[in-house]
């Protein structure tokens, strides 16, 4: 489906392999901003039950 | 100018910070993915290939923004730095250590694409060329920035050695950057993208460059964005526990 002639296994895998490293870090990202997110309400409704 | 300097001040202060940032942030978002996805179906499915490099050429459109990244993202760490070193502002601060992780992920993906796309073209994956080894060091200087963050809790004394760590490690940023004009011996060709009309690229392969230039660019604004938001947030963790606690 996917062919781009003579180099297709290279452009393939450059693409394929930046998209990996690419997703780590959006992964990661997004992982990270959810926890603290998370902490963050827990946090607050820690603080306002002990009022 | 003065209101200019007063709204960059109003960014360093972190709640200000953190409401801008919620606004733009969608914003960002949503451009990054459309003009992302546009650079890159372009380049990959739109463009012919090229006379001497066949279809290799079309790594050009992930290699040359993430090559581009890698070292605007140090240099951006390294003004960050310099920010926060004469000013202490613990948003530079943030932002640089924020950064850092996206240019590494940047500069390992430029050194895997330059390598694949070298093997048919030049014959070899790795060459000892002023700009491939130059590139190298600077992904060490990313590593060790990293590992000082990774390894130490939060603290001044910590920001100013990564600051420092990244003074020094900027001499390579520049050397990745004009390696190629002013040294004439190694393997990699001049830039792509150059002001000089005759040296540049043909406009098939230029445009959606320029556009996936542009994707990469605002990707990393988006998650730069995120990264230093939940940094700040961390930070205000770490200070209700530490009044909570007493």
């Amino acid at each position: 489906m996917l062919d781009f002639g003579k180099y297709t296994f290279e452009v393939l895998i450059s693409y394929a392999g930046t998209f990996s490293l690419v997703s780590i870090v959006i992964v990661s990202t997004y992982l990270d901003a959810k926890k603290v997110k998370r902490d963050l309400k827990n946090l607050n409704t820690d603080n306002l039950n002990d009022k | 100018m003065i209101k200019f300097r007063k709204n960059i001040l109003e960014f360093a202060n972190p709640n200000n910070f953190l409401s801008i940032a919620n606004k733009i942030i969608p914003f960002f978002l949503i451009l990054t993915i459309i003009i992302l996805s546009l650079g890159l179906v372009w380049g990959l499915f739109f463009t012919p290939e090229d006379y001497r490099q066949g279809s290799s050429v079309k790594i050009i459109f992930i290699h040359v923004p993430t090559a581009f990244l890698a070292i605007n993202i140090y240099f951006m760490m390294l003004l960050a730095s310099i920010i926060w070193l004469i000013r202490r502002h613990h948003v530079s601060l943030i932002a640089a250590k924020s950064a850092a992780l996206i240019g590494l992920i940047m500069t390992l993906s430029a050194i895997l694409t330059g390598a694949i796309w070298g093997k048919p073209i030049w014959g070899t994956y790795w060459a000892w060329d002023p700009r491939l080894t130059s590139f190298a060091i600077l992904l060490m200087f990313y590593l060790g920035y990293l590992s000082i963050w990774q390894t130490m809790k939060f603290s001044d004394k910590i920001g100013d050695l990564s600051s420092w760590l990244c003074i020094v490690g900027s001499i390579f940023a520049l050397l990745s950057r004009y390696a190629v004009f002013f040294w004439d011996q190694g393997l990699h060709q001049g830039p792509s993208l150059s002001l000089d009309k005759e040296e540049n690229i043909d406009n098939v392969f230029y445009f959606p460059l320029i556009i996936c230039i542009i994707g990469f660019v605002l990707l990393f604004l988006t998650l730069l964005l995120i990264r230093i938001k939940t940094e700040i947030q961390k930070r205000k963790i770490n200070i209700l526990l530490n009044a909570r606690d007493g």
